[in-house]
């Protein structure tokens, strides 16, 4: 168990969500769609040149960039 | 866990509905397959229209089931209600203000959870409802099986099961639409929430336990035929790659496809000129019809082939789930340099024509990113430069360089525009930011109605767009050399001549008289070049046959012709120099006008297209500017 935020972890990596920082625009959409405290996920792949992720939540596949990732703090299993 | 969550069982008796017509609106995510749904009810009575003050495009179409007439409204794909971007913006206010007699809610059975927080938002708004539980074929390959009795049961809303593409329970779809009126009660959902944040988390918990209670999911170890492909196509070695070749691949289908409808198009357009240039009196009103009005018209449709192959390409991609791996690969990259991944697209469309490109930014769903694009995009070479590089290169630059010339001059044009998207994110959209939050949806097949609708579509909407000014500014422009008519000076020459010293004498010549003096620093103060500048404005070809005029060769010789060539060779003002001097000019200055026209109706004002038409010409300006007072100074003449 470990601590850590989404945009440090590597492929494969599966988690629980536990917290998603900062308010604005981009942390409501994070959330709506679906990335919010609780949520499973899992990280699938980072693209080509490194940046953004690819994760699988809630039964679909989601990139967002590194950037916007290191909001979102997660638990690895 | 506690929820906060009251029903209020408002007993909402459909009215009765006589024989008027029954007004419904779609409601779904992106890649829902609403589209598929939409086709499915409408089939070809589909119509587009706009949203009063903005540029999305509103669907709308009609049936009838029953003796009864519907009308449907395909409203833009959405995640949520809550206005973050346009498309959104739009649904809220069209449920609210529009106020539908029913919604079809098309839910995606294969990702559930997420496709039920807009179906909430629905629901608290109080609007009839019927859920279309989509995409059960793709459910099944994920192992998921869903109990829509019991999802109907807790929601207390109908719901149906459909494969969308296989046009499977559509009949049943049908049935519920005209039988709601049976269904007498509607639960209106109340959420109570500070503020949209807390509301979302609710909203999804309440969706958390609906959907512990009605999947059932088997254990899948074997990978869907998407994650096997994404494997390979997102591939951290052959991503990029691949990549490259498909997008070279679009290209390649675009432009040699079109080809043939294009040359179709040229000779039929020319043998209609001469049909009416030997039926009708020479003289000004068979200059207008032929020139004006055929000339005009013509230069209209031939960019069509072209467009419609690029829309199709477009098409095909979306559908298909490629364009967002395209703008996940290439994100990285265009963030770097001020831009946004699903700028890649539109930037490359932009080498064929940049019309389509334009329209084609509509996926960038930020507008700071859209705009940025879009005055980007006219960087991208179009395919109506073309015939101007090659004719001025083959006729005075050594044949050998030919190939590394125009290699050159589109890698400039991207150098430039990498570095002007860079200024434009520093000084014009400072402090503006935008996201890269999307969905990789799983594959698609694309059905060939569907990119076939999408297509003629967008052709239409260009057309729509385009047609009426572009007729207007060739009309202008021909007004322009061919007045004032000055037929005291052409007696006694041919024809050609005489075009020739009428042209000279026109308002276009006098504008050419009048460039010569901001030409010159830049090695173009000559009538001639003005002239053929100017009229570059209509349309990039029209500089080809502009100099076929200025030469007296008649306006038809083309880029390829050894007369035109030689006579500009003849003209001694010509030299390497001054020639990659107005190379330069032609790569980076003003879009043509169906260009600006594009992005005026896409942006919504005219601030962007006269900002583009003038950052454009000033750079087109320094930059040959530059090229030929270096080379002064390099020792060339």
């Amino acid at each position: 168990m470990k601590k850590n935020s989404l945009d440090r972890l590597q492929t494969g990596d599966k988690g629980e969500i536990e917290n998603v920082i900062g308010n604005g625009p981009t942390i409501k959409r994070i959330i709506e769609m679906g990335v919010l405290p609780g949520t499973h996920f899992e990280v699938i792949r980072r693209a080509p040149l490194g940046d953004p992720i690819e994760i699988k939540i809630k039964d679909y596949n989601l990139s967002l960039r590194e950037s916007e990732a290191s909001n979102i703090q997660v638990r690895v299993d | 866990m506690n929820q906060v969550i009251q029903h209020e069982e408002s007993s909402r008796a459909l009215r009765a509905v006589p024989r008027y017509e029954r007004r419904v609106a779609l409601v779904g995510n992106p890649n829902s397959g609403k589209s598929t749904i939409y086709n499915n009810l409408t089939g070809a009575r589909q119509h587009v229209g706009n949203y009063p003050g903005v540029t999305v495009e509103k669907k709308y179409g009609f049936y009838n089931y029953k003796n009864q007439n519907y009308s449907i409204v395909d409203l833009p794909g959405t995640y949520s209600l809550s206005s973050d971007s346009l498309e959104e913006e739009i649904t809220n206010s069209y449920l609210l203000n529009e106020k539908p007699d029913l919604v079809i809610n098309i839910v995606d059975a294969s990702n559930l959870e997420r496709n039920l927080y807009l179906t909430l938002q629905i629901l608290e708004l109080g609007i009839p409802l019927v859920i279309v539980l989509n995409m059960s074929d793709v459910a099944k390959t994920t192992g998921v099986k869903i109990d829509s009795e019991k999802l109907s049961n807790i929601l207390g809303v109908p719901v149906i099961n459909t494969v969308g593409h296989k046009k499977v329970g559509m009949d049943e779809l049908l049935e519920a639409l005209s039988e709601y009126e049976t269904v007498n009660k509607n639960e209106s959902l109340k959420i109570h929430f500070e503020n949209e944040v807390e509301g979302a988390i609710k909203r999804y918990s309440y969706i958390s336990g609906i959907c512990q209670q009605i999947i059932t999911r088997e254990e899948k170890t074997k990978k869907t035929v998407s994650e096997i492909l994404d494997s390979v196509l997102t591939h951290r070695v052959l991503g990029i790659p691949i990549f490259l070749g498909i997008m070279w691949l679009t290209f390649q289908f675009s432009f040699t496809l079109s080809e043939i409808p294009m040359e179709w198009l040229d000779s039929s357009i020319g043998w209609i000129g001469n049909q009416v240039t030997n039926i009708m009196p020479a003289g000004l009103l068979r200059s207008l019809v032929v020139d004006g009005v055929i000339g005009g018209v013509g230069g209209i449709l031939s960019f069509v082939p072209i467009i419609m192959f690029l829309f199709l390409a477009i098409a095909v991609l979306e559908d298909s789930g490629y364009m967002s791996r395209a703008a996940f690969i290439s994100d990285r990259f265009m963030n770097k340099i001020g831009l946004h991944g699903k700028s890649f697209i539109p930037l490359l469309l932009g080498f064929g024509c940049g019309v389509p490109a334009v329209m084609a930014t509509r996926n960038l769903s930020s507008r700071r990113d859209r705009i940025a694009t879009i005055l980007v995009i006219p960087l991208m070479s179009c395919g109506a430069r073309l015939p101007v590089y090659t004719l001025l290169i083959a006729a005075f630059l050594p044949h050998a360089s030919a190939g590394h010339v125009m290699f050159g001059l589109y890698l400039i044009g991207v150098l430039v525009a990498i570095l002007m998207a860079k200024l434009f994110q520093s000084f014009l959209f400072s402090g503006e930011s935008s996201h890269f939050i999307m969905e990789l949806s799983p594959y698609k097949v694309p059905t060939l109605r569907g990119i076939l609708i999408q297509m003629w579509e967008k052709t239409r909407a260009y057309l729509k767009k385009a047609a009426t000014v572009l007729l207007a500014a060739s009309l202008l422009i021909w007004g322009m050399c061919n007045f004032p008519q000055s037929k005291e000076l052409t007696v006694g020459l041919d024809a050609n001549e005489a075009a020739n010293v009428r042209l000279e004498n026109s308002y276009a010549g006098k504008i050419g008289h009048l460039l010569e003096k901001p030409l010159a620093p830049i090695g173009l103060g000559y009538w001639k070049a003005g002239v053929a500048l100017f009229a570059g404005f209509a349309a990039k070809e029209v500089v080809v046959s502009t100099f076929g005029v200025l030469y007296s060769l008649g306006s038809s010789p083309t880029e390829e012709s050894p007369s035109l060539r030689s006579s500009l060779q003849g003209d001694t003002f010509f030299t390497p120099l001054k020639v990659v001097s107005l190379l330069i000019f032609v790569l980076l200055y003003l879009p043509c006008i169906a260009l600006l026209v594009v992005i005026g109706k896409e942006t919504g004002t005219l601030r962007w297209p006269f900002f583009a038409a003038g950052y454009l010409t000033f750079l087109a300006w320094i930059g040959s500017f530059i090229v030929y007072q270096g080379g002064l100074l390099l020792g060339y003449v």
